[in-house]
């Protein structure tokens, strides 16, 4: 029922709440259990008026806390086939957001709700860092406020669990709290011109709609796409990276210092330098989460002659889980793939050439750097949004 | 493991000038906001003593607080589009000289502009409705075939066209049914407004409520500034005599309208000069068989007309559709031929048919000299043959 960030209704709510959250601050007071009622609230609202979302909801909290606490049980008993079991809980926890999205592309939905995309990375974080026996242990209702955060429920940031705990449990004494509610009030500022005035703006540019061939001169066929690119990657920024700002700042309303998604990315010198400044949080949880296990368990097993072609093999299946979990369409798999061959491409270029390692202090070479890596993002962003695909008739 | 990405506080200044800032900040926000809604009159505000009943304004159309304060009381809602725009100094016999100028008993007010069409009107007669006097429950709509073409309206011109506090009205108005209520959410979101939006007016639960609270603030803002823009148009109030009205001789001003014509005409299709020489002298090759490819018959259009007249039925109105018709000349030449043209005004008949309401079926003049000024728009002898048949619905 209620659009978190959009609506009217859910900003008036947001000001409502966070008047007490606030004076709690003020005061010194703890904001964990208060920030668990108003989190419950706006996740009433949020579903409220559909039975559907409710009940995938309710269910795949029950996953959570059952795969979770199986799994805890497991590993603190030494139970001899804890491994394999908590490979089937990570299968478990994984079943909701794979029938939806494969649901999706019949036009049906089987299991999916709002959030799930974000919820599954942070179920399936907790299992794996119980399995890695970071987490020793975690009380229920620590466990559903970690999923049930509200600000960022819908679309990240994505919290990491003992980080998020530690400063929820955490009672920030006064000057601490001012300090985060100053800073995230700025935040929430910037997100709000980001969404409302800028995102707009590259809408804007959006419409010099690709013109179907033939029916323009050459010249303004192609200045129409280029218009239409240029204005999706802004709106696309601007939008996503507005709506993590405001996240932060109602994050730091509540006491949680929400970490960053977007650092100036169109600075980027090179495609890695992007992946550390676009959509950080799911970057880094990849990395983690996928990459790193994969390179490791990989070198392990000898699959490959070189780390160099073990990191590029990586990087190519890292990227393409990215582009599904997007969704499973053909440009959200072709844009992942995309990614996944440019940072093959730019660690072979990088750890191999010549060229490169003289030249990399360069002005000029970071400068021709930076030109390529823009276009290739853009190019990147026109994959996304489907405009490649219209323009070859897909 | 690395650490995640944080915002380290760059900042020199400590928390307090942040604060601080906010919150001044804030209340110079709220003190504009002040300001804007004191100094902004409200909707009713007219002032002088002016006639805007035949102001062509969208702001106009879309406020019946101004609007039925505007013009006199019993004048007649006309429910139209672009013809409304048509300027007195190009064609005399549009309404605001007719009827405006001399004392026939009738007055109109035009409710609509460009590319408001029957979704529109359905909405607009629906927040109307209530407010209406006995008299004045007979009201008229003026359809075009172009409305019909296929794909329906875009739905960015329909986003800019709507009116969140018409909307609103037309949802609080008790006497409309809930399957009209749904069949209007489910085109507005067809035509691509957003869900949150529709809800609100709809209404019916906290979340609606409090969007509705803002979208309808946010609205009456908006109005109330674009009728600053208004209110120095309109026309003098005719002066309040006595007499009977005069009975209007629709003969005489047909031949002086035929005279005027052949002045501004110059010529084989009937249009004025300007328009011609602008859109259809030496054009002629690159127009011919442009539009070979429309039927008219693919667009929800139709089923939205029904759902106009509908909405008249239960709010209490009693419409008469006038068909305009579209130039002949014009739609042979772009490949939009007499037999689609023909299909389509079939189907709006029909439409009127079933809903029980009379017409004013002007389909069978789309050669005749002068009847349309340009490609689609009531011209010399056009604006009198809707005028009578309005004079004729609400006085017969």
């Amino acid at each position: 029922m209620l659009s978190f960030y959009t609506d009217p209704a859910f900003f008036i709510i947001l000001a409502a709440t966070a008047i007490p959250a606030v004076a709690r601050g003020v005061f010194g007071r703890s904001l964990k259990g208060y920030g668990m009622a108003v989190s419950a609230l706006f996740l009433v609202l949020l579903f409220a008026g559909s039975w559907e979302g409710t009940a995938f909801f309710a269910l795949f909290v029950a996953l959570g806390l059952t795969t979770t606490y199986v799994t805890l049980a497991l590993f603190r008993r030494s139970h001899p086939h804890r491994i394999a079991l908590y490979r089937v809980a990570l299968a478990v926890m994984l079943v909701p957001l794979a029938a939806a999205k494969l649901s999706a592309v019949f036009d049906v939905n089987i299991l999916g709700f709002i959030g799930i995309s974000y919820l599954t990375f942070k179920a399936v974080q907790v299992l794996i860092e119980i399995r890695d026996g970071l987490i020793e242990s975690i009380t229920v209702p620590d466990y559903l406020y970690f999923l049930a955060f509200f600000p960022v429920f819908t679309s990240g940031p994505i919290t990491r669990s003992r980080d998020f705990l530690a400063q929820a449990r955490r009672t920030l004494p006064r000057p601490e709290y001012l300090e985060l509610l100053s800073q995230g009030l700025l935040w929430l500022l910037r997100g709000i011109m980001y969404s409302f005035v800028l995102a707009p703006l590259g809408q804007w540019f959006m419409w010099f709609a690709p013109e179907a061939i033939g029916t323009a001169s050459a010249a303004a066929f192609v200045l129409g796409q280029l218009a239409y690119g240029f204005g999706y990657g802004m709106f696309l920024f601007f939008d996503f990276a507005g709506y993590s700002a405001m996240a932060m700042g109602v994050g730091a309303i509540f006491g949680i210092e929400v970490p960053r998604n977007f650092d100036a990315p169109f600075r980027s010198i090179d495609i890695k330098d992007f992946w550390n400044r676009w959509h950080m949080t799911l970057s880094f949880w990849l990395r983690d989460f996928v990459f790193m296990r994969m390179t490791r368990s990989f070198m392990k097993h000898k699959v490959f002659k070189s780390r160099l072609t073990t990191a590029c093999c990586a990087f190519v299946a890292e990227m393409a889980l990215m582009g599904v979990w997007h969704g499973l369409t053909f440009d959200y798999l072709i844009y992942g793939l995309y990614h996944g061959c440019l940072l093959a491409l730019c660690e072979v270029y990088q750890k191999k050439s010549k060229f490169y390692k003289a030249h990399k202090k360069d002005r000029w070479f970071k400068l021709v750097a930076w030109a390529i890596t823009m276009v290739a993002i853009f190019f990147g962003f026109a994959i996304f949004s489907g405009q490649i695909s219209t323009l070859l008739g897909l | 493991m690395e650490k995640l990405s944080r915002e380290h506080s760059k900042a020199k200044m400590g928390y307090k000038p942040i604060l601080r800032g906010f919150a001044i900040g804030a209340l110079l926000f709220a003190a504009c906001f002040a300001t804007l809604e004191m100094l902004l009159p409200s909707q009713s505000y007219v002032g002088s003593g002016r006639n805007y009943g035949y102001v062509y304004s969208g702001a106009k159309s879309s406020s019946p607080d101004f609007a039925l304060a505007s013009s006199p009381e019993d004048s007649v809602l006309l429910f139209g589009s672009s013809e409304l725009s048509t300027p007195e100094s190009l064609i005399p016999q549009v309404p605001s000289a007719v009827f405006g100028q001399n004392d026939y008993g009738l007055d109109l007010q035009f409710i609509g502009e460009a590319y408001d069409q029957s979704l529109w009107h359905a909405i607009a007669a629906g927040a109307y409705a209530p407010r209406l006097g006995e008299d004045q429950r007979k009201v008229a709509i003026i359809v075009s075939p172009t409305w019909f073409a296929d794909g329906g309206l875009d739905g960015e011109t329909f986003k800019m066209r709507f009116s969140y506090s018409l909307f609103r009205e037309f949802c609080d108005n008790p006497a409309i049914s809930d399957s009209s209520k749904r069949y209007l959410a489910q085109r507005l979101l067809e035509q691509g407004l957003d869900e949150a939006t529709v809800a609100a007016g709809l209404g019916g639960n906290v979340v609606a409520d409090l969007n509705d609270w803002v979208l309808g603030a946010i609205s009456d803002l908006q109005l109330r500034a674009d009728l600053g823009d208004v209110r120095p148009m309109g026309m003098p109030a005719k002066e309040q005599t006595s007499e009977e009205p005069a009975k209007p001789d629709f003969e005489s001003m047909r031949a002086d309208a035929v005279l005027d014509a052949e002045q501004s005409s110059n010529n084989d299709w009937g249009y004025d000069a300007d328009f011609w020489s602008k859109n259809i002298d030496g054009r002629q090759d690159i127009l011919r068989d442009t539009q070979a490819n429309e039927t008219y018959q693919d667009t929800p259009e139709y089923e939205d007309l029904a759902f106009f007249l509908q909405v008249c039925k239960e709010a209490g109105l009693e419409p008469m559709v006038i068909i305009s018709p579209v130039s002949g000349p014009f739609f042979d030449l772009v490949g939009l031929n007499e037999e689609t043209r023909r299909a389509c005004y079939d189907r709006i008949l029909s439409i009127c048919e079933n809903a029980d309401v009379p017409v004013a079926d002007f389909s069978d003049k789309e050669y005749e000299e002068y009847f349309l000024h340009d490609i689609v728009h009531f011209g010399w002898t056009g604006w009198l043959a809707a005028e009578e048949a309005i004079y004729d619905h609400v006085k017969g």
